[in-house]
């Protein structure tokens, strides 16, 4: 009866991996195998080996532009995270129709379409057709040429992502919040703790699994974004923004260098998985 | 639960009458083409000649179905090239300039010649002939016509060019003068005489380009090399940094896209800039000033010029109907519809005593003179990325303060490493 | 009393200030967008940009409601909802075994999953593999190809969100319900659903928000009748260029149908949903 029970119970997780190996990790097989071969316009070539993961390596730009992604993922990760909590955990003391009206408004970066919300941004950005300097120069400041200058360019980059993800993060996070038991909270006053001992000690550990998952999601959409970087700023200016997807989109849509993009599209894909490892680790996820 | 799954099996009802409108093959032989014109979307000129010629050669031909199927312009030939791998692909297919050497020698078009090419008199051919028919020339056999010809020309504010007392200019040193002349701040809003724009992504050619063919006839030496990394291009570099110094570009012009600039000539900010002449319509459309003002005029050395190049794929089932679509597409009844409805340079030199230019259509000279003797990448090999090569020493010279001759070697060696010279 | 009336007035006014910040920081590029798709081609490249005092104009709507909008828009809702459907089942048993049960390879098969999340969430990443895999199996240009590719690539974060949600629900629950003689089949399809509304929300909206806004695999996978919302919207910015009136006209009306599905299910998908999630 028990053994019965044991071999039953891993049927609830077939379909469900069928589907995500016939549309997932067979393609991802298959890059795999791409990525030990030459290829010149979508034409096989010879076995190369380890090559293109070497051309990857050694090539100053590609290692330059994962710097970069790394710093941008994890900037606008942590500001997206930061202040979706503490949005959270203000708003989670809300309720009625201001609450409602707060979550709403968080979304609406998350759900309009991102190509459109980059494009947008790039011309408000714009020195002179922007609305951005328009306001800044009505305030009294010089305007900024906010796309064409390096540093400026980062911080509208990582802007922009966060912008896009702080509501997301917010939304799930306050479900995490709202599923702790009232009971518990009260408890906790009625023995006498302030409001930041209930903080660190009730409310952190009981969301613990809504962060950890949020984090997730966001450090991954980050990271592999390629359509925001695309649109706003679109690498540069000399390359201050070029991350590893852009990279990874002109070898495949420029350079036809299928081969070598599908190496760095599994590099890509172990730096993530890498990434989330290490979140499991630390947050002490078991599974 | 039950609501749940009533409502999962009512949208499984449903999705065979939405997926019915394509499945109506009933027996017709499809030919299916892939572009990134869509012509049923009437919003573009393009795309209502197109659905023309497709009404028509349907009601010829009873028995065939031709299907659009509207692409990414960016990612569609290497769509093409993975349907080819897999041997499905689109019985007709529209390429880029860059791309079509790597279509080529993945073997994926079909000879013109095998089809109806070779039925066409020696004078038909005549009629044709022209450096974007020779480009898709290969081996004596050609498989490609190019359906879209595009020349990058220069645009300028005939207004603005009065107003700075100059004359159309035609060298160097007079699109300087006029650059310096047009640039003026009025109200706190600078108009700058000469834009410029060198992004990473896509771009159109910028000056650079022209200046390298001006000077020295060629960007690529005859091993397919990139040929810019010397005196000349350190001059062309040197010039475009004046114009950044003396303030006749702005300083934040490195990662302007052509999307930008043009939006920003449209808005008025640019005196010169180059871009598409395909383009001339949407600006006048567009501008915040008069159309009447927007002209384009050649550049020192002639255009680059650019196109769509269609072609028959080699494993189509279908080829022989295919072909005679793509005729019946680059039949001079189509030519003049390309030209009257979808406001397109014509292919055919017989439909130029159609056209009578006035001053709405003056532009057409220009694009003429550019697709006779402009500059177009040879197609023997691969030349990928060179505008983002060219775009990206400008951008190290301006934005990193590297010596010009450096960052000309430094983006030529990256193009000849990137394309396995 | 009255130091501490001023007190709470003080930490309302600032309350409503973020939020007011918070809301015009989140909105500007939609109501951009929105001021945008009502001006002439002209106005919209006018130096300064006018925020007000323009003649609005519908004609941008015009232009996009005269091609095939409403097909992709109809497409996009059909292909979202399948997709949910579909993502919600096999999330919600997968994340039930791997919350309950203990079963061989359950780690292995948790890492195909962790692999997942990468894959997903509408990267360019494994564009062309897949495109080449999916014609290899003749799926590509089939009513039901993006639905299927949809809840795939969303089904990780999916099944992830329910192992949280189903692990919050007291095991004590089904163990007192199972000595009352209830069948396995009746603990996961009727005592553990309702007690995971809040995972069920969050899962479809995660479903719904990356199938709704995915291009690059609609663009290389569908076209002509199967056409989704993301590629009409893309047609005016295509080969001829950036139009911004219909472009910004065409997105205001596809973010009207995810203000439908917020308003109207609204507050069970996002605040109504946490009304208490273990006492149900």
């Amino acid at each position: 009866m028990g053994k019965k029970k044991i071999n039953l119970s891993i049927l609830y997780t077939v379909p469900a991996s069928l589907l995500l190996i016939m549309f997932l990790i067979i393609p991802l097989i298959f890059a795999l195998y791409c990525s030990f071969y030459q290829y010149k316009y979508m034409m096989q070539g010879s076995f190369v080996g380890l090559a293109n993961y070497i051309e990857c390596f050694v090539t100053p730009r590609i290692s330059q532009s994962f710097l970069i992604t790394f710093i941008v993922t994890f900037a606008s990760t942590a500001i997206s995270i930061f202040l979706g909590l503490v949005l959270a955990l203000w708003i989670d003391r809300r309720s009625g129709l201001f609450a409602y009206f707060i979550e709403m408004i968080g979304l609406i970066p998350w759900v309009i379409s991102m190509v459109v919300a980059g494009l947008l941004w790039r011309w408000m950005f714009n020195a002179e057709l922007g609305l951005f300097n328009v306001i800044i120069r009505a305030m009294g400041f010089a305007g900024v040429d906010v796309i064409q200058n390096k540093t400026a360019a980062q911080v509208a980059l990582i802007f922009v992502l966060s912008w896009r993800t702080i509501g997301y993060a917010m939304v799930m996070i306050l479900a995490g919040l709202k599923g702790i038991d009232d009971t518990l909270i009260e408890a906790s006053h009625i023995d006498g703790a302030n409001s930041l001992q209930t903080l660190f000690l009730i409310k952190l550990p009981m969301i613990k699994s809504s962060v950890l998952l949020s984090t997730i999601v966001l450090t991954v959409s980050n990271f592999t974004n390629n359509t925001v970087p695309k649109v706003l700023t679109g690498g540069g200016p000399v390359n201050a923004t070029n991350v590893v997807t852009l990279e990874q989109y002109n070898l495949s849509f420029v350079y036809y260098e299928f081969g070598k993009s599908s190496a760095l599209s599994v590099l890509i894909m172990i730096c993530t998985v890498i990434i989330i490892a290490c979140y499991i680790k630390v947050a002490k996820y078991k599974i | 639960m039950k609501r749940l799954l009533v409502g999962f099996l009512l949208l499984l009802a449903l999705f065979p009458v939405i997926a019915s409108g394509s499945q109506e093959g009933d027996g017709k032989t499809e030919i299916v083409m892939w572009t990134f014109l869509d012509p049923e979307n009437p919003s573009n000129g393009r795309n209502v000649a197109l659905k023309q010629m497709i009404t028509e050669f349907e009601a010829d031909n009873p028995g065939v179905d031709i299907i659009v199927e509207p692409k990414n312009y960016a990612t569609m030939t290497a769509e093409f090239l993975t349907a080819h791998a897999t041997g499905s692909a689109p019985d007709i297919i529209w390429c880029a300039r860059d791309e079509l050497s790597g279509v080529l020698d993945a073997g994926a078009l079909e000879p013109l010649e095998n089809l109806f090419l070779g039925e066409w008199s020696e004078e038909e051919i005549k009629d044709i002939d022209d450096a974007f028919f020779r480009f898709g020339e290969r081996d004596g056999k050609h498989y490609t016509l190019c359906l879209n010809k595009n020349a990058l020309v220069m645009y300028y504010r005939a207004d603005l060019l009065e107003a700075a007392g100059c004359d159309v200019p035609e060298t160097w040193d007079e699109i300087l003068d006029a650059a310096i002349k047009m640039t003026k701040t009025e109200n706190g809003i600078t108009t700058y005489g000469l834009g410029q724009s060198f992004p990473s992504g896509y771009s159109d050619p910028q000056l650079l380009t022209n200046w390298l063919i001006d000077k020295q006839g060629a960007l690529f030496d005859e091993d397919g090399r990139a040929m810019w990394a010397n005196q000349v291009g350190v001059d062309g570099v040197n010039w475009i940094t004046h114009c950044i110094d003396i303030g006749v570009t702005p300083e934040g012009c490195l990662n302007l896209g052509t999307e930008d600039i043009i939006s920003e000539f449209s808005a008025g900010r640019y005196g010169m800039f180059i871009a598409g002449a395909v383009r001339i319509g949407s600006i006048k459309d567009t501008c915040s000033f008069d159309p009447k003002d927007v002209k384009v005029m050649s550049l020192p050395g002639g255009c680059v010029i650019d196109g769509w190049f269609a072609g028959i794929w080699s494993g189509s089932k279908n080829k022989e109907m295919a072909g005679r679509f793509l005729e019946k597409m680059y039949s001079p009844e189509a030519d003049l519809l390309w030209v009257e409805v979808g406001a397109q340079a014509p292919v055919r030199a017989s439909t130029l005593e159609h056209i009578t230019i006035t001053e709405d259509n003056d532009y057409l000279p220009v694009m003429l003179d550019a697709f006779a003797n402009g500059f177009i990448t040879p197609n023997d090999m691969a030349y990928a990325g060179w505008k983002i090569n060219l775009n990206e020493a400008v951008q190290r010279v301006v934005g990193n303060g590297m010596d010009p001759l450096e960052a000309l070697q430094q983006t030529a060696d990256e193009f000849n490493r990137a394309n396995g010279r | 009393m009255n130091n501490h009336k001023v007190r709470k007035y003080t930490i309302r006014a600032v309350e409503y200030l973020i939020a007011a910040i918070f809301a015009v920081i989140n909105l500007i590029p939609v109501f951009w967008g929105v001021i945008t798709s009502l001006k002439n081609p002209r106005e919209i490249s006018r130096i300064p940009p006018q925020i007000f005092g323009f003649e609005p104009t519908l004609m941008h709507y015009q232009t996009v409601l005269s091609g095939q909008f409403f097909r992709s828009i109809m497409n996009s809702v059909l292909f979202s909802l399948f997709a949910i459907m579909l993502g919600l089942i096999l999330g919600y048993l997968a994340g039930y075994g791997f919350a309950r049960r203990k079963f061989r390879f359950k780690s292995l098969l948790f890492f195909l999953v962790v692999v997942g999340i990468p894959l997903s969430g509408g990267s360019s990443v494994l564009l062309i593999p897949n495109y080449l895999y999916m014609l290899k199996l003749h799926m590509t240009n089939q009513f039901y190809t993006l639905p299927l590719i949809y809840a795939a690539y969303n089904l990780p974060m999916a099944i992830w969100i329910f192992i949280a949600g189903i692990k919050a629900v007291p095991f004590e629950l089904e163990e007192a319900a199972r000595i009352d003689g209830v069948s396995q089949h009746y603990i996961v399809t009727r005592l553990v659903p309702p007690l995971v509304k809040p995972s069920i929300a969050s899962a479809a909206l995660f479903i719904f928000i990356g199938s709704w806004n995915d291009y690059i695999t609609a663009s290389v996978m569908v076209s002509g009748n199967l056409k989704v919302i993301q590629q009409s919207i893309y047609d005016f910015m295509g080969f001829f260029g950036l139009e911004w009136g219909p472009l910004t006209a065409s997105t205001t009306i596809a973010v009207i149908p995810i203000l439908i599905v917020f308003t109207i299910a609204g507050r069970q998908l996002v605040s109504g949903l946490t009304a208490g999630a273990v006492k149900g």
